[in-house]
């Protein structure tokens, strides 16, 4: 199923159960991150707060993609798909590329439109997300700039601190896709147009997280994971499309000159990111739904909103890219906190490929950030941070199967002695191999023959037995 | 009028940028000095000070 917007999300979610209304009157800090915490941590249903103190006819969701039945669903899945379908999902839409977007000339986004002096960010319900913010964030962006040599359209996330009535940052850097358009405007002397769309149908945001192939455009790709093109409209100040049912369009352009202090924002490790020097976006104009509703989502210690919503799509863009080198990896995961911590399990073929996978991932557009890699067998789960505790305990050694390099590139890693460099630890957890045995061979007890056959007799018994009661 | 100080930095020199879209609920004050921005309706007892040696190692991604 494909959702036309987030209000049809919105509405599928209330019939499943998966939506609850805020009807009480709310203060947006400290209640709009209350609720988000509160529903990261219960795994709770997403969160439409409808009545908030100073707002008539403004409203605010969050946690609408914090658990992984509600990422499953902003698919079409089941909601109880396991998390490596849903990886697998991701993984097919790649060969379903490109899935061309419909533009439209009328569009539920521009209901209302405003232009130059009179944008005032503040009309919407925009919160502080934790404590020590610098500000009311933009979280859940989706930024859409074009390449100003070709067709190429990116969308990407980035946070976004507000300045002003018609002014934020953004944590725009080099290595990112929107970072390469930025730079050829620099270049030329020129601000670069952009757009920042604000709640969508739920595809786009995952997509908005995840890194695809370079000079891939979102929006296509967006079109082969729901089966349906997305629906666009051009912006009214540039020529760049944005989703015609977003709830919320800004319109403007990053500035070249001043450089703004910047943060800290509470981040994904769950601390709050240093201090930074980011350039300006400057909002021209802003188009918006009647009533519109300020989506946004919870960032904090794990699991937050952001883990749920971009991790299995992120995994997908990263098994593909490994993948390619090592066809043998079964499957990857983050334990958490998020991309900081991988697991990577796979048939290995030679006693000495762990540490190959390693470098490999450390080398690779998402790994280089990952502080800590474990590689382990088939027979472990790599969701299951039990099992995999299990193969690190029985199956290394801390002088001989721990791999250690200081001074990488690493950000928002909050123990680091100098900001931007940590150390990389990789941890052999598979059993012994040839040709380089690592130690005695040994038999692993399994279950016994029956085990499966014997849970589910006993498991359809004691429901039955319970049922009776 | 007057306006209250940062809470983040002490900065005496703040700005008012916003009023609430229902009148009289509350406004949006904004710190030149450190940029931190707030609603005259936050609490801010669990708001750490700036500090100074961080605001030092701003990274800077365009020179």
């Amino acid at each position: 199923m494909a959702y036309r917007g987030m209000r049809e999300w919105i509405d599928h979610l209330e019939k499943e159960g998966e939506l609850l209304r805020i009807p009480e009157e709310i203060n947006l800090e400290p209640d709009a991150g209350a609720l988000g915490r509160a529903v990261c941590d219960i795994e709770g249903p997403g969160i439409l707060a409808e009545n908030i103190v100073g707002f008539t006819d403004s409203r605010m969701s969050i946690g609408l993609h914090a658990s992984y039945r509600r990422t499953a669903m902003a698919m079409g899945l089941p909601k109880d798909t396991s998390r490596q379908a849903q990886i697998d999902a991701w993984i097919q839409a790649y060969d379903r590329y490109p899935v061309k977007s419909r533009m439209v000339r009328e569009a539920p986004c521009k209901e209302n439109i405003v232009m130059g002096d009179k944008v005032n960010l503040f009309q919407f319900a925009i919160p502080r997300i934790n404590a020590n913010d610098a500000s009311f964030y933009l979280a859940k962006t989706m930024c859409i700039t074009k390449d100003p040599d070709s067709d190429w359209v990116n969308m990407g996330m980035y946070r976004m601190m507000i300045l002003d009535r018609n002014k934020t940052g953004v944590f725009l850097n080099p290595f990112q896709h929107i970072g390469r358009h930025y730079a050829k405007y620099r270049e030329r002397g020129k601000p670069m147009p952009m757009a920042v769309a604000l709640g969508t149908e739920p595809v786009l945001p995952m997509i908005s997280g995840m890194k695809i192939p370079l000079e891939w455009n979102e929006f296509d790709y967006a079109g082969a994971v729901r089966g349906e093109p997305e629906e666009l409209v051009l912006m009214e100040t540039a020529d760049i499309p944005v989703p015609a049912t977003a709830e919320i369009i800004l319109e403007g352009e990053v500035t070249l000159g001043e450089q703004v202090l910047e943060g800290p924002f509470g981040e994904a490790p769950g601390a709050y990111s240093g201090y930074f020097r980011l350039p300006v976006f400057e909002v021209k104009a802003v188009t918006y739904r009647d009533n519109p509703i300020f989506d946004t989502l919870y960032m904090g210690r794990p699991n937050a909103e952001n883990h749920y919503m971009t991790i299995l799509s992120k995994l997908a863009g990263v098994q593909q890219d490994l993948r390619r080198l090592f066809p043998n990896i079964t499957a990857i995961s983050f334990l958490g906190p998020y991309l900081f911590n991988c697991v990577i399990q796979a048939k290995w073929r030679h006693s000495g490929e762990p540490r190959q996978v390693m470098s490999a991932w450390w080398g690779s557009g998402f790994g280089f950030n990952s502080k800590v890699v474990i590689c382990v067998d088939e027979d472990v789960d790599p969701w299951n941070a039990f099992d995999v505790l299990w193969a690190i305990t029985t199956r290394s050694q801390a002088n001989r199967d721990f791999v250690m390099i200081p001074d990488t590139e690493t950000y928002l890693d909050p123990s680091q002695s100098v900001a931007g460099s940590s150390c990389k630890l990789g941890i052999d957890a598979t059993k012994p191999r040839p040709p380089n045995y690592r130690y005695l061979p040994v038999e692993w007890v399994t279950p016994p023959k029956g085990t499966e056959e014997w849970k589910k007799r006993i498991e359809s018994r004691w429901q039955k037995k319970e049922e009776r009661k | 009028m007057k306006v209250p100080a940062c809470p983040r930095c002490d900065a005496t020199q703040t700005l008012k940028i916003a009023d609430s879209p229902v009148a009289g609920k509350w406004e949006v004050y904004r710190c030149p000095s450190c940029n931190f921005v707030w609603r005259s309706t936050e609490q801010f007892d669990e708001l750490a000070k700036l500090s100074s040696q961080m605001v030092e190692q701003a990274v800077s991604f365009w020179s």
